[in-house]
């Protein structure tokens, strides 16, 4: 599949995880495929994108701040959110998704305290590359994507002989996975309600172009 | 009756001086004259012909120089595992360390070579280590002793004996010899090899053929692996997972003794029969905890640590336990890989002997209850309970896990995350806690085996092999001395922390991860004291490289920042030493830059150097581009100061978050 690569750069980002024991939340340090599509949907209304993302350079920072309940009029238990500053990375998106008016540069927000002013991101064309055509390499992933194995025998498959679902394969050009660290992302159902899907998580170690691999696969 | 064979006895004569044998005018060494040794036994009358460990003694060689050989599937079997356990290989003598006699190019030394301690001008050639006399050994062997017999008899006198005196080959200690040549006879003996007892009666040279051809015939599988776990502690009572993982490696070990081969708190080098894969390994894993490995089936003439390439298939991957495509919410919150079907902390009260009623109001109601409402009995068993404000959706895994122990292991480190020792301005939430220092030791397997060899490769060259790098080679031998080595390192690391911190140390949490509370930053200086002290006495060679297969890491913040963030840094370390201070930066550098840096930290105990010290990280508060100029302004009148109590050789945001550890202090290194 086809993707256009993008230059991504945000001054704060919260790519939070859930909240963990209620009083912490991390942030990830990469763009998750849930991310990222979810972001693209809410901004350009578009269905079956495909998209994932890596960050390059980035300072972590923490704030601290106490969630208000209103209906009570009092204040819940403070909360520390781990953020990002400063960042840069890259993104691909499966090509013609994007308004062509848009498609060489646009804005996008993504991820948590978005009402705080987190999240406002500028996007800017970088190139085109066709993940299944690339080179490929042997590396590390540096982002979580859903495996979508259609049946239980296609994750069999993954699991014991490394074979890569369709979806992995036809999407992201995934040749093998060696070793799988796996993950659950959430995936929206309705407005407000979703599943959680397994996913290959960041350190996998796969079969790929190498965009889709820490460091390139070096 | 006789014992079975005890493999580990086989070399036990290596230990005896040498003997005036009948009709000899030399003295000669009892185990390169195993037939003159034989004839003495016959003649002296000792009663040991029929027992299987003195065949053993007498008959593991088919080396010419050997006049007796093994004549039995069980001493064929003793012969092969005497070779794999061996320092370096003796497939073919010829090529041993490049030399036809290398015995007699480079000499003996009895005594053990440790290529991550010793120098060239710690070899004494001709030094011999052979305490008991040859009368005393085989009375004792009369007894036919079992093995752990045979350990009280030898005692301490294996440790430091090589296993192969020659200069450039000794290596290995005979103890860890005997251990390992127990493993591996063992190990064949359960893959079933073996052969037909007619073929031993061939002469040598049919033996020789035999044992070649079984050596590229037979194989067994080297895997290496990692047990990894899911969990994201968030209290102290889920640090019970660490619990778990060394329970889970127990029984490993405890399952298949004879087949780990060198393990860590988290990795383990396993070698198990051909017909066995670590797949097998499944039965051991509980809590969602999955094994990340490296397998390869090797033909024994081959048989490596790590994978080889052109010995077959490097087969990599995971041992999981199955997990379903889709989870609908809640997911548990602690390992994120289940569905989180119980609730923190309801469904634990509920398993509280409380009266029905209680448990109903518990059970309807959110937590906590009106305590108006519940029974009087049952009032004091819930008290501690009642401040609980958060819900947590975790699964029964992390459940159990977090309900292991009635009270926490890590009493103090619970008392810490309570612990408010007043308001730090900078942050009003978790500036009240007091602060700790996570310390972690990693040991790199694959560095370490590249460490090794590098140093081997040095030790050739100074002995004067030619064209070292073709004779170096790391085994299995090398690398469990090296373990014992390690482990006795681990000991002491923890006794001098203990001793240093004294109640600010926690109980271990593993080997090699330990939580100690500090009051100032500068107390992290008096643990690089500690781990500089004792790699200098157990590892210094590692400092002549370029990087270290041993790493530190240590991670630092207020008590009540979550664990799991620690870990991730801690278990990841970007080099030897790796120092976090949670939110304030970092210190990278290598053990090499280890004695200077402390050497400078010493020097800013000075009062005006703090104070110079004070001022940039004043500066750099501001703007460290700035902190940056003026470290490096030769104008500064502070510069010189700098120059003194910063090292060189890290990184600039390294030097600034030294500064800020070597800044805060007091009296207390």
């Amino acid at each position: 599949m086809r993707f256009i690569k993008y230059q991504l750069s945000a001054e704060k980002l919260c790519l939070g995880e859930r909240v963990k024991g209620g009083r912490y939340k991390p942030s990830i340090k990469t763009i998750r495929y849930s991310q990222i599509v979810g972001a693209l949907k809410h901004q350009f209304g578009v269905s079956d994108v495909h998209a994932v993302g890596s960050l390059e350079q980035f300072k972590v920072e923490f704030l601290s701040y106490t969630l208000k309940d209103r209906a009570l009029d009092n204040s819940k238990l403070p909360l520390r959110v781990e953020f990002l500053t400063d960042v840069s990375g890259v993104v691909y998106i499966s090509e013609g998704h994007i308004p062509k008016e848009k498609e060489n540069r646009f804005d996008l927000v993504m991820g948590g305290m978005v009402s705080k002013g987190y999240g406002n991101c500028r996007l800017t064309k970088a190139g085109e590359i066709d993940m299944e055509k690339e080179n490929d390499k042997e590396g590390l992933l540096n982002t979580r994507i859903p495996i979508k194995a259609e049946d239980e025998r296609e994750l069999m498959e993954l699991m014991e002989n490394g074979v890569p679902s369709k979806f992995l394969t036809n999407i992201f050009g995934i040749k093998k996975v060696l070793r799988p660290v796996l993950g659950y992302l959430f995936d929206p159902v309705y407005e407000h309600t979703g599943v959680y899907v397994l996913s290959l998580f960041e350190g996998s170690k796969i079969v790929s172009c190498e965009s889709l691999l820490i460091n390139g696969g070096r | 009756m006789a014992h079975d064979l005890i493999p580990e006895v086989h070399d036990i004569l290596k230990l005896c001086q040498a003997f005036a044998f009948e009709g000899q005018t030399r003295r000669r060494s009892p185990h390169s004259n195993v037939l003159s040794v034989h004839n003495e036994v016959v003649s002296k009358g000792y009663k040991l012909q029929s027992k299987p460990s003195w065949e053993g003694v007498v008959k593991h060689h088919h080396g010419k120089n050997f006049k007796l050989f093994p004549d039995t599937p069980d001493l064929f079997l003793l012969d092969m595992a005497d070779s794999l356990a061996a320092a370096i290989s003796r497939g073919d003598n010829r090529l041993r360390l490049g030399h036809p006699q290398p015995f007699k190019k480079y000499g003996f030394d009895d005594k053990l070579f440790r290529l991550w301690k010793n120098q060239g001008k710690d070899r004494q050639r001709g030094r011999q280590y052979r305490p008991f006399q040859l009368e005393k050994v085989l009375e004792f062997l009369e007894k036919d002793p079992d093995v752990n017999e045979f350990y009280k008899f030898i005692g301490d006198s294996m440790f430091e004996r090589a296993e192969d005196a020659t200069i450039g080959a000794n290596l290995t200690s005979l103890f860890i010899h005997s251990e390992l040549t127990g493993k591996f006879y063992r190990l064949l003996k359960q893959a079933e090899y073996g052969v037909n007892p007619a073929d031993l009666s061939k002469g040598r040279k049919g033996l020789v053929t035999l044992y070649k051809s079984k050596m590229d015939d037979w194989s067994l599988a080297v895997t290496r692996f990692k047990i990894r776990f899911p969990q994201k502690p968030i209290r102290t009572k889920d640090m019970n997972v660490f619990s778990k993982l060394s329970e889970t490696r127990a029984s490993i070990e405890a399952q298949f003794k004879d087949r780990v081969f060198f393990n860590t708190s988290d990795e383990m080098l396993m070698i198990l029969p051909p017909d066995m894969s670590t797949q097998t390994l499944s039965r051991f894993l509980n809590y969602g905890f999955w094994i990340e490995y490296v397998e390869q089936k090797q033909i024994l003439n081959k048989l490596n640590p790590k994978p080889v390439i052109g010995n077959g298939d490097v087969k990599e991957g995971i041992v999981a336990p199955p997990h379903p495509v889709i989870i609908n919410p809640p997911i548990c919150e602690i390992c994120q890989m289940e569905k989180g079907e119980k609730k923190w902390i309801k469904d634990y009260i509920l398993m509280m002997d409380l009266c029905d009623r209680c448990k109903e109001i518990v059970s309807v109601n959110a937590w906590p209850p009106d305590v108006k409402e519940l029974c009087e009995k049952d009032i004091p068993g819930l008290a501690i309970w009642l401040d609980e404000r958060i819900d947590e959706d975790i699964c029964k895994h992390c459940f159990d896990i977090r309900i292991e122990n009635k009270d926490t292991r890590l009493k103090k480190l619970a008392r810490w995350s309570e612990e408010k020792i007043g308001i730090d301005d900078e942050d009003i939430l978790t500036g009240i806690n007091p602060r700790v220092i996570w310390i972690k030791i990693n040991l790199d397997f694959a560095e370490l085996i590249r460490s090794l060899e590098l140093l081997y490769g040095k030790y050739l060259k100074e002995i004067g092999v030619q064209n070292e790098s073709g004779a170096v080679e790391i085994r299995f031998s090398v690398l469990t001395e090296y373990r014992r080595d390690y482990d006795k390192f681990l000991t002491e690391f923890e006794k001098a922390l203990r001793k240093h911190f004294c109640d600010d140390m926690e109980v271990p949490i593993l080997e090699d991860l330990f939580v100690i509370k500090i009051a100032v930053l500068g107390q992290i200086i008096g643990v690089l004291n500690i781990y500089n002290d004792l790699f200098a006495a157990y590892f210094p060679r590692f400092k002549d490289l370029n990087s270290s297969p041993l790493k530190l890491s240590i991670s630092c913040s207020r008590s009540k920042f979550p664990f799991f963030e620690h870990w991730e840094l801690l278990r990841k370390p970007a080099s030897d030493i790796h120092i976090t201070l949670i939110n304030k930066g970092e210190v990278i550098t290598n053990v090499k830059s280890l004695d200077e840096i402390l050497i400078r930290a010493g020097h800013a105990k000075d009062k005006s150097n703090i104070r110079a010290l004070h001022k940039l990280a004043e500066i750099a508060k501001l703007s460290e581009t700035l902190a940056s100029i003026a470290l490096q302004d030769k104008s500064n009148k502070d510069y010189n100061r700098y120059r003194e109590i910063l090292p060189m050789g890290m990184g600039f945001n390294s030097l600034l978050t030294l500064t800020k550890i070597l800044e805060d202090q007091n009296e207390v290194y």
